[in-house]
């Protein structure tokens, strides 16, 4: 079932309406109730999985707790030495119980979302070695099994380390995993922070009402305005890019990030949105990504819940592991200060992006995603004294206007060459669409061939052009500072005629119909 | 023990009022790279061993956090 269609509007109509007139106590089963029915609508029998893997977690979290509280009503009768011992064997027994969460849960994702992948590398080997081949195992996979297990798995770390207590009530667990408005594309959860919402949950009141409305058609209107043309536009380009020159493949390598990047924040505004209507605030996932200076501050602004989590679990457990700081240790015979704190860190970034890539596909060309920000972020640290350097020399003024710009415009172009690896058939096609914008340099590059064989008019790419551009000055004044929704909760005719305004351009300006297939939130495939 | 924390935070991130900031993670004053080399330096000063546990924004946001924090890893 599709955030964009009949069948959603009405489970969450009839949600609304139920969770709004239920006692307090029942409020959250009527949630739990309504994603569970979502879940099955798009996945069936494979709500098992969810449900089973949540159970795992609960009892084993409720055990670490346990091993936890044994722990300190020993602790204070013991020496210092005693205290230290027991805290290692207490740490022991956590860290087995906590191995056990993540690799059940990440077992389960490797066989219903890699099988396919793992089986075809089995395959390339065995067949170059003259072995034969198996059978390709291609399984169903259950929705949102990638998010799911990233917030679900983040859940038993905190409750692991100690910064969470373990959930006694199942369902409250289970809601978080499957809650309808984050399953299928995230935000990924964060359970403290959403378990603190359930307990106040209330009756919503008009402001948080309005709000969550004006968040679904702003959702709405990049979704079905900019991203579906933009989608259809690069999607041409992209299946028959070997007839395009230098141009089109420029056309096309953008249209495609304006694409992704409404497809994707479209879909996370109208969940966002949907979400308030209970009085739940999930994270934000986007801060305006395309006016960053850098590549890491690009991830901090983009996809920012998938970030988070990489950092708090694997970016700061592999920096803290004994092999890091054996290395820390090996490092600190270098004499400059900055390389003996910076290289240490190449060593974590590697399991950072090696996930990164791994997590967002099942194929090689994602292993090479995640490779290719490595290494432009391992370049960015070895070369940042010497930038600095010569910035000194030239004289250019590092926090200036212009430097700034120039920033954000180098930041954008290494983007939009990693998502054309992202979005291109294969890493040969990669390569092929690069060379034809660097290296072949063909002016003429057909773009008229390739105007005429997309299915757009010249008005869709004039409204694909003018809501991007108002989209744009929209980002600019948030990054400014301007607060759109705190201001229009102040002015609330301005708020009826915006919404208003806002629901008469999707239904003139929106694709839909008959005549136009949707496509599917970019996102939701991983 | 504070003002040889404010010292390495300075060392790290120049011109910034560590002493009197009062979120200095939730700020964004220091990033996750800072973090890992702010911890690096205090455990060889102060003889302490981080976890990733540790690092989570309350125990940096202020120093009187971090002085907390390597007090009771001492401990």
């Amino acid at each position: 079932m599709s955030y964009i269609s009949v069948g959603f509007a009405i489970l969450t109509f009839i949600c609304f309406l139920l969770f709004y007139f239920a006692p307090l106590k029942l409020k959250k089963y009527i949630l739990l109730t309504a994603s569970c029915v979502f879940y099955i609508c798009s996945s069936k029998y494979l709500i098992i999985l969810p449900v089973v893997n949540t159970l795992f977690i609960y009892f084993l979290s409720i055990k670490i707790d346990k091993v936890n509280e044994a722990f300190n009503a020993k602790k204070k009768e013991l020496s210092k030495e005693e205290r230290k011992e027991a805290k290692k064997q207490n740490s022991k027994v956590k860290k087995r119980i906590c191995t056990v969460e993540i690799v059940l849960s990440f077992l389960l994702l490797a066989v219903f979302k890699y099988m396919g992948f793992f089986t075809g590398i089995i395959n390339d080997i065995s067949e170059s070695l003259s072995l034969g081949s198996i059978p390709l195992l291609s399984l169903m996979v259950p929705l949102g099994i990638s998010y799911y297990t990233l917030s679900i798995a983040g859940y038993a770390i905190d409750v692991y380390r100690g910064t969470l207590k373990a959930e006694k009530n199942y369902c409250k667990l289970l809601l978080f995993t499957v809650y309808f408005p984050h399953i299928v594309e995230g935000p990924i959860g964060n359970y403290k922070s959403f378990s603190s919402q359930l307990d106040k949950i209330n009756k919503p009141d008009f402001e948080t009402f309005m709000t969550g409305i004006q968040i679904i058609l702003f959702g709405l209107m990049k979704k079905m305005i900019i991203a579906d043309r933009a989608g259809i536009a690069a999607n041409q380009f992209f299946d028959n890019y070997e007839q395009y020159g230098f141009t089109t493949s420029l056309a096309g390598m953008i249209l495609y990030a304006v694409n992704i990047y409404f497809d994707f924040s479209g879909c996370i505004d109208i969940v966002r949105g949907v979400s308030c209507l209970f009085g739940i605030e999930l994270p934000e996932n986007f801060r305006q990504p395309f006016f960053s200076k850098s590549v890491q501050e690009f991830w901090r602004r983009w996809h920012i819940t998938l970030g988070d989590w990489i950092k708090k679990y694997i970016f700061y457990s592999v920096s803290m592991s004994k092999i890091n700081r054996k290395i820390i240790s090996l490092c600190d015979k270098i004499k400059n200060e900055y390389f003996k704190t910076t290289v240490p860190m190449f060593y974590a970034l590697a399991f950072v992006w090696l996930f990164n890539g791994i997590w967002h596909g099942t194929s090689w060309k994602y292993i090479l995603y995640g490779v290719y920000y490595y290494i432009i972020i391992c370049a960015g640290l070895i070369f940042e004294p010497l930038f600095e350097k010569i910035c000194a020399k030239l004289k250019i003024n590092r926090e200036g206007k212009a430097f700034g710009i120039f920033r954000i415009l180098r930041t954008s172009v290494l983007v939009v060459i990693g998502l054309t690896l992202f979005r291109a058939d294969s890493t040969y096609d990669f390569i092929q669409i690069i060379k034809s914008v660097f290296v072949y340099l063909d002016p003429a590059g057909n773009i008229s061939d390739y105007y005429n064989s997309i299915n757009l008019s010249l008005l869709d790419f004039v409204i694909v052009v003018l809501f991007t551009g108002l989209m744009f000055f929209i980002s600019y004044k948030k990054e400014k500072g301007t607060d759109f929704i705190g201001w229009f909760a102040e002015h609330k005719r301005a708020r009826w005629i915006l919404c208003t305004a806002e629901i008469l351009v999707i239904i003139i300006l929106g694709v839909y119909g008959s005549s136009f297939t949707r496509l599917p939130f970019v996102y939701a495939q991983f | 023990m504070r003002e040889k924390i404010i010292e390495i935070l300075n060392s790290i991130k120049k011109n910034v009022d560590f002493e009197n900031a009062e979120a200095i993670i939730d700020d964004g004053l220091l990033e996750s790279f800072d973090i890992i080399r702010l911890t690096t330096r205090l455990a060889d000063e102060f003889d302490v061993e981080f976890t990733a546990a540790e690092l989570v924004p309350e125990n940096f946001n202020t120093v009187d956090a971090i002085t907390e924090m390597i007090e009771e890893l001492a401990e």
